[in-house]
């Protein structure tokens, strides 16, 4: 859709006022109901798309995503904006520098809407623990969006946004995209700077498109990779994903999982994926059963080893140098500690801190965090031994279609077993994308009020594909395949 | 060995730990729920981690450094940081006595 708006701009066939005034319309007029909105920047966004505007009529050049009206995941600073990570801790903090990736698309053109609700602190797969409001899935409003990145998801499906920007510890921005009928892809560890990313897991996050299709997902990635000097973790690897954007299936080796955990998987998805599968066969992809002995471990490593990393993480909200602080209410200053950080997290934040803190603490250590660590190493590399018989190894993004608001949220553990296809590929810091596929699995943006009240024939499906260490041109190129194929059909 | 179960006083003490100060119910509550979560955790136990060594996904990747330089940061910045100080004096950050009374 990028470059079809982009070609439109400069032609003069429509402005980046229009195009910012219609998302700013939708908002109004779908977000009391939606709640994929944390805040709104309504006076910036349409000031930024009159000076694009102006540019065009001046006959400069623009760039591709110049002008173009997006929203970003409210864990990611903009300068001077507020910045909560939709917890209560950070409910007045203004950001006070540019994430990298905001940085970067600032300078692209990108025009901001606003930020999106999600998971306090990107914890959790249902947009249900923010500490201000829930998302609706506008496919179906009773049901969730998906989470962490539910508001970017819901955002862009809803019409509101053309893309979004979420972030990825264990699958959040592939499920939301299942859920609601997008393309979403987590860029290798060390593909895009964290800087500017509130850290939840350090070894785990990722930054990540939540688009209307698969070459807009290119477009982005282009647009926020490449080695930050203010994030260690990160490498050049230099690729011009749109650039060598095309279709292919034919000649592809598909990797599917021998041992893979079917616990929990509805008809619905695996009908969904086993057809895929089909088509990909069809039109001559090479299948190939394969195995990852010690994929039924990757669970609990990721739950082991990001709740160590969240209880480091969020020590740095204390009351004292930002964000909600008890102060006044306090005797000393380790009760200003005690008070803001009960006050300001959620349960679900709690509940992490508190899991993380006893692996981390003296006698466990051992056998949790450091033992944990070392199966991860296992795992990647049992991936690279898959990688040298197959090009992507897939499983479906998620072993249901969006579930019902409340649905799960009394049992943590049980929303924990549903990251079960998506929390491997960041155990193994592979790339993985999420295409739609399944009935209703058309990129167009349904709206609410288009009358399907839903049942799980109408609801989308997640197709994931996991790929090699730095190469998501793959991914994307497969994934175009797939998308045409639909398109086709 | 990992312990399988997660006793109300253990939260009590592992929260003091992490600087949350939780209800009592909390501590019943989390103890509860931590243990099934806990149990679920030890099926690692069981894998055999004889001999794994660090896996490079980077292939090439090299420690990066920079001169031990003070960078300053922007008037701008600067600004939007004083702005978040919970308690303020002047252009200074203002906490709660932290050694004697």
């Amino acid at each position: 859709m990028i470059k079809k708006l982009h070609q439109d701009i400069v032609k003069g066939k429509i402005t980046s006022t229009e195009l910012t005034q219609n998302c700013l319309d939708e908002i109004d007029a779908k977000d009391k109901k939606i709640g994929a909105f944390l805040d709104v920047y309504k006076e910036e966004a349409l000031e930024l798309a009159r000076k694009v505007d102006e540019k065009v009529l001046k006959g400069e050049e623009i760039g591709l995503l110049e002008g173009i009206p997006c929203s970003i995941k409210d864990n990611m600073c903009i300068e001077g904006k507020i910045t909560t990570a939709a917890s209560k801790i950070l409910e007045n903090y203004k950001a006070a520098y540019d994430a990298t990736v905001i940085r970067k698309l600032k300078k692209a053109g990108s025009i901001f809407l606003g930020k999106n609700n999600l998971d306090e602190f990107a914890m959790g797969g249902s947009t249900e623990s923010s500490a201000f409001k829930k998302t609706k899935n506008p496919l179906n409003l009773e049901r969730v969006p998906g989470g962490s990145s539910g508001g970017s998801a819901a955002a862009v499906v809803a019409g509101m946004a053309n893309w979004a920007l979420g972030s990825d510890t264990g699958g959040s921005i592939r499920q939301p995209a299942s859920f609601c009928g997008l393309v979403a892809l987590k860029p290798t560890y060390g593909r895009v700077s964290r800087y500017g990313l509130m850290a939840m897991a350090s070894s785990f996050d990722q930054i990540g498109p939540i688009t209307k299709d698969v070459e807009d997902a290119a477009i982005i990635l282009d647009a926020i990779c490449g080695a930050d000097k203010n994030d260690n973790t990160t490498i050049d690897k230099k690729t011009d994903f749109e650039k060598n954007l095309k279709a292919e299936i034919k000649g592809k080796k598909i990797g599917v999982i021998k041992n893979l955990p079917k616990k929990g998987m509805s008809r619905e998805v695996e009908k969904g994926f086993d057809e895929t599968i089909e088509f990909l066969e069809k039109q001559g992809a090479e299948i190939v059963k394969i195995e990852i002995p010690h994929i039924k471990y990757s669970l609990a490593v990721y739950y082991m080893m990001i709740t160590s990393e969240v209880s480091s993480n969020l020590a740095r909200f204390d009351g004292i140098k930002y964000g909600l602080s008890l102060s006044d209410k306090s005797k000393n200053i380790l009760d200003v500690y005690l008070q803001s950080r009960e006050t300001g997290f959620g349960d679900e934040v709690k509940r992490r801190i508190i899991l993380g803190t006893y692996a981390l603490s003296a006698g466990y250590f051992d056998a949790y965090y450091k033992k944990a660590q070392l199966v991860r190493e296992l795992i990647k590399k049992e991936f690279e031994k898959a990688f040298s018989q197959v090009d992507v190894i897939a499983t479906p993004t998620a072993p249901t279609q969006a579930f019902k608001i409340g649905e799960k949220s009394d049992d943590p553990l049980e929303m924990y077993l549903a990251d079960i296809y998506t929390v491997t590929a960041n155990v193994a810091m592979v790339p993985a994308i999420s295409v739609p596929v399944g009935r209703n699995s058309s990129h167009l943006p349904l709206t609410p009020s288009s009358g399907r009240r839903g049942n799980s024939r109408d609801l989308p499906i997640g197709f994931q594909m996991m790929g090699k260490w730095w190469e998501e041109q793959e991914l994307l190129n497969i994934a175009k395949g797939i998308e045409e194929g639909k398109e086709k059909a | 060995m990992i312990k399988k179960r997660i006793t109300s006083e253990e939260v009590k003490k592992i929260a003091a730990l992490a600087r949350i100060k939780i209800s009592a119910e909390e501590e019943e509550k989390f103890s509860n729920e931590l243990g099934s979560i806990l149990d679920f955790f030890n099926d690692i136990s069981e894998v055999d981690v004889n001999g794994v060594n660090k896996f490079d996904h980077y292939q090439s990747a090299e420690n990066q450094t920079r001169e031990d330089k003070v960078e300053e940061a922007s008037k701008e910045e600067r600004g939007n940081i004083k702005e978040n100080f919970p308690t303020r004096k002047d252009d200074q950050l203002s906490v709660k006595v932290v050694l004697g009374k």
